[in-house]
């Protein structure tokens, strides 16, 4: 690491992807525990939540997830040439280690 | 030319050997006629009765003590007098009762008695020395057991004085070059107890599993408290603040993104919380922006461990496909959510053994892993 020289000058898709990010990231805590978890509270107590419900839940999630780290390809465009599959391979990593804490985190919330 | 022997070293030396030995010779006749007469009778009885109490106490319980004074045997065998109690027949004149030495006096004028009273009076003074010895050993035992009761009872106050002690005594002994040393060892120490006082407070859990999580939490807690720090002071030193910027904006909040996103999807819709998710992205952020790739496996190898620390019920013996479900899907008051997913993991799973692709441990080692399960460790050890 101390090797490596980060370049001065910051491409605008740099901050463009980032953004992407952290919008992504608002917006997905936003919208599991401010609009989806109070429904999940009410159709459970009524008995109306189902597993295409959980399912569907899950399914929105991941889409956040992708829009994510599509937020991170477009950030490092620039530094992999273009290279669209260079740039997804280069977080691919960060994605699965985050993933993993995160798991952990959240299985180990859970009493 | 005997008589120039005799007058020889040789012969003088010859001859003295013979009159000791017929000294001795003479000697061995006179107390041999003396036993066999009144007097040697007096001084065998009480050797005799001695013998036969001590005969009596073995054959009984298979040890004497205190024989006639109180001994759980009562009284001594028929024609055996107790020790201190003298001969029938009277007091001998000059002989104090109360366990006292025969009279010098008494002795000169009665050479016989007082041989005989003399053994008595030794023999119960090394039953008062046995009898006062076991008293002795019986506190002695009381007062342990009282001193253990006590430890027992009091082992947060032992363990900190024992854990003072030592610490003290390693700072002596170093001359207070283990100063810092031990003063973050009992830091560490004391916030690991706290942390697991409160953790039993806030959810207690019986026994050993209740404080194996706390402190396992604690360990946890500590590595990533040390690592962030150890690692942050190196991102300092060698980028700089805007380095560590550059590497958060570039690293970290993927990390964040995936983790926070993660703990969204496996947390139950209606258990989600804000505090939740923040802990979630900042775990995630911070283990992305650690420099080195073992410092994450230590974090979420810890972790991993924990989380299945936790999970008490489950043993080497439970079934891979059981262990998958319950690690990665189990989902409380979703019966559905469970069988649906577990199925889902079942299949697949039977899906790569079609392919030739096995995820279980061979069998050697599951037969291995078989006999040394939580249940036997737990009961072998700690007699759960």
């Amino acid at each position: 690491m101390s090797n490596k020289s980060f370049n001065t000058r910051i491409h605008p898709l740099f901050i463009v992807g980032f953004l992407i990010m952290v919008v992504d990231l608002i917006a997905a805590v936003y919208w599991a525990i401010e609009i989806q978890k109070p429904r999940a509270i009410a159709l459970k107590a009524a008995g109306a939540w189902t597993w295409w419900d959980e399912i569907l839940d899950k399914l929105i999630l991941m889409g956040f997830w992708v829009i994510g780290y599509m937020g991170y390809v477009i950030q490092n465009l620039p530094e992999y040439r273009w290279s669209w599959k260079q740039a997804a391979r280069s977080g691919l990593e960060a994605v699965i280690s985050g993933a993993i804490v995160g798991a952990l985190y959240a299985l180990m919330s859970r009493r | 030319m005997l008589r120039r022997w005799m007058r020889g070293s040789k012969g003088v030396q010859t001859l003295e050997w013979v009159a000791l030995a017929l000294v001795v010779l003479a000697l061995i006749g006179a107390v041999t006629a003396w036993m066999n007469g009144p007097g040697g009778v007096q001084v065998a009885a009480p050797i005799q009765q001695a013998l036969q109490r001590y005969a009596w106490c073995l054959e009984g319980a298979g040890g004497c003590p205190g024989a006639g004074g109180g001994s759980p045997f009562g009284t001594n065998p028929p024609g055996v007098r107790p020790p201190g109690v003298n001969p029938p027949g009277g007091n001998p004149p000059g002989n104090p009762p109360g366990g006292k030495p025969p009279d010098l006096g008494w002795c000169v004028t009665h050479p016989g008695d007082c041989l005989s009273n003399l053994g008595k009076w030794a023999a119960d003074k090394w039953e008062d020395v046995k009898r006062g010895a076991g008293q002795a050993w019986e506190g002695l035992k009381s007062t342990a057991e009282g001193v253990w009761k006590w430890l027992d009872e009091h082992k947060g106050i032992v363990a900190g004085v024992v854990v003072g002690l030592a610490a003290a005594g390693l700072i002596l002994a170093t001359g207070g070059l283990a100063l810092p040393v031990v003063l973050t060892a009992l830091a560490a120490g004391g916030g690991a107890f706290l942390f697991g006082w409160l953790y039993q407070q806030s959810g207690p859990k019986p026994g050993l599993q209740g404080w194996l999580e706390a402190f396992a939490l604690a360990g946890i807690g500590a590595v990533m408290g040390y690592l962030v720090a150890h690692g942050g002071a190196m991102l300092l030193k060698e980028v700089g603040l805007s380095g560590i910027l550059r590497l958060f904006v570039s690293k970290g909040i993927i990390g964040g993104v995936s983790s926070g996103i993660s703990y969204l999807i496996l947390t139950p819709p209606d258990q989600r919380s804000w505090i939740g998710a923040g802990v979630a992205i900042g775990s995630g952020i911070i283990t992305e922006m650690l420099a080195w790739p073992a410092a994450k496996a230590a974090v979420v190898s810890i972790a991993g461990a924990i989380e299945a620390a936790r999970r008490k019920e489950l043993t080497w013996q439970t079934p891979v496909r059981a262990f998958g479900q319950s690690f990665f899907l189990e989902q409380p008051g979703s019966k559905v959510y469970n069988r649906v997913f577990g199925r889902g993991v079942g299949k697949g799973l039977g899906w790569l053994s079609g392919k030739g692709i096995s995820i279980s441990p061979p069998n050697f080692v599951m037969r291995v892993a078989n006999r040394v399960s939580w249940d036997v460790i737990k009961s072998k050890l700690f007699g759960m």
